[in-house]
């Protein structure tokens, strides 16, 4: 029982007899419905409304006062299209794209009580499952028969092994730092205080987190919704809907994973943890560990999205030449100064 | 002509600086409006409310010289096609035919076609007699393209109706020829 979802085992009171597999299924379906929606709900007007301010624009204001209730109301909109009947080619490649992305939900570092598998490779487990969405999406692409989705796919192929090599530099980086590639050991080295974290932990790590960032906008690219054209110009309906839940999810879990690499995760001053833990007060513990790598996240998806918004319509050949000629060697250099750092002191 | 390998180092390291520099210069641009700590002229936003009962505006507080769907006047109408020439995207359909009198055209067919109208103004502009106007309605969604297709027209004469007018302008001439009963 040790790890996976051991966070459930402490806070509910579970009878003996009820198999961990049912218990993480269930931890899983409470994570998405309780955590991830109302997140990318509330996160989309937020970010729709800011990115009006950085336009002089007004955003969404017709749905509710100032339009807060624009995503429920996008969503039923969604949900009331008819469903899209898709080749059984589409089929196969559109359901591996969905289940490589969420495959991910398993080790979304959210806090102890999130994390459903935890291994000694966790940090590694998101990074490959987006490169198989990636190979889905460039797949789905070619079978869809039309410009949008040949030239789309290959775009997303594109930018993703574009973003591959500095995102696995970066993230080594953080591990020589972090000590091992679970997340509980990655949180463990940090401190609470922001000069213990590991983006400060050589003068080198600051490049490797700017290298790691930058890799995610690179991967996340297509989100912008104003690009237009894509493997998603052919989707509409439900399918529309869980295509652009997927884009949100991918930068949430980019963020939340440069969170937890870089920026000190969830870890709090030990005497909180440690009244709270010898007070039995899980519930109160995992929540404010949640809240905190919670807040930490939005606000560098905030950061990120400042960045996109001002800097909009990215052709794919200027993101692809960011990664390959910029970020790549800024992740090498801060691997090897890094690494350097750690020989010599 | 051989470059250096010093200046082309170089030259990457002056790219790079260039790219960091403009993309948060322009960061920089935005910050203002985030905080709304911009200067007077810029502080207005753009957004115009569309006209209905949320927004409590009618189509009577939409300005002046607005671009609504275009309304054609065909008792002014001379069918001239002066619109028709000049509309960039030919969605205007002019077609005349005779009528009673000699000296007006009978305009049989004026048809806008709305799915392919951008609304420039410039067939208002041309219209001598003042007959094709913007009107301020502006909802025109409709379920068929075909529907888009606004006819103005006094509808095709038919063969007996041409008859019948033929038989008027004579009768007319007669009564204006010098000896009939005319004035």
């Amino acid at each position: 029982m040790s790890g996976v979802a051991s966070g459930w085992y402490q806070l509910l009171v579970l009878p003996e007899g009820i198999p961990p597999g049912l218990v993480v299924a269930g931890a899983w379906i409470l994570a998405t419905v309780m955590v991830i929606f109302p997140v990318a709900a509330a996160y989309s007007y937020v970010e729709r409304k800011l990115g009006a301010d950085y336009q002089a624009r007004v955003g969404p204001n017709r749905a509710g006062p100032s339009g807060m209730f624009q995503p429920i109301a996008d969503w039923l909109k969604l949900l009331q299209k008819p469903n899209q009947a898709l080749s059984w080619k589409e089929e196969r490649w559109s359901a591996l794209q969905t289940m490589a992305t969420y495959s991910t939900a398993a080790v979304l570092p959210l806090g102890p009580l999130f994390i459903l598998a935890d291994t000694e490779m966790n940090v590694f487990i998101p990074f490959w499952a987006l490169m198989v969405a990636a190979l889905a999406t460039l797949l789905l692409g070619m079978e869809q028969s039309s410009i949008q989705g040949w030239l789309g796919g290959s775009r997303v192929a594109a930018q993703a092994l574009s973003g591959a090599f500095p995102a696995t530099l970066a993230i080594l980086c953080a591990g020589l730092a972090g000590g091992g590639f679970r997340w509980a050991d990655m949180v463990a080295s940090q401190g609470a205080a922001p000069w213990s974290w590991n983006v400060m932990a050589s003068p080198f790590h600051p490049f490797g987190f700017l290298a790691f960032v930058g890799a995610g906008l690179v991967f996340s690219a297509d989100h912008q919704r104003d690009l237009g054209g894509g493997v998603t110009s052919n989707l509409y309906g439900g399918r529309l809907a869980l295509a652009q839940l997927g884009k949100f999810y991918v930068l949430f879990l980019w963020s939340s994973m440069a969170t937890v690499l870089y920026l000190g995760g969830w870890s709090m001053p030990a005497f909180i943890t440690e009244e709270l833990s010898a007070a039995d007060a899980w519930i109160v513990l995992f929540g404010l560990q949640a809240v905190l790598v919670l807040s930490k996240t939005v606000l560098l998806m905030f950061l990120i999205d400042w960045v996109a918004r001002t800097n909009p319509r990215a052709r794919v050949e200027q993101i692809t030449e960011l990664s390959w000629k910029f970020l790549s060697p800024l992740a090498l250099f801060s691997l090897m100064g890094a690494a350097a750092w750690r020989a010599l002191t | 002509m051989t470059i250096s390998i010093f200046s082309s180092v170089l030259g990457y390291f002056r790219a790079v600086y260039r790219g960091v520099r403009s993309a948060f210069s322009a960061c920089r641009t935005t910050l203002p409006y985030l905080l709304n700590v911009r200067s007077a002229d810029l502080r207005k936003e753009v957004t115009e409310q569309y006209p209905d009962p949320v927004s409590s505006r009618t189509p009577d507080d939409l300005p002046p010289r607005t671009r609504g769907l275009l309304f054609n006047d065909i008792g002014k109408c001379t069918g001239c096609r002066e619109c028709e020439v000049v509309c960039p995207v030919n969605c205007i359909t002019v077609e005349n035919e005779t009528g009673l009198d000699l000296g007006k055209t009978w305009v049989a067919v004026f048809d806008i076609d709305f799915s392919r109208c951008t609304f420039c103004g410039l067939c208002v502009e041309v219209c001598a007699p003042q007959s094709i106007v913007h009107t301020k309605r502006y909802e025109s969604a409709v379920f068929g393209v075909t529907d888009l297709i606004a006819s103005f027209g006094r509808g095709r004469v038919t063969e007996e109706q041409k008859r019948k007018w033929a038989a008027l302008r004579q009768s007319h001439e007669e009564a204006l020829q010098p000896g009939g009963f005319g004035p």
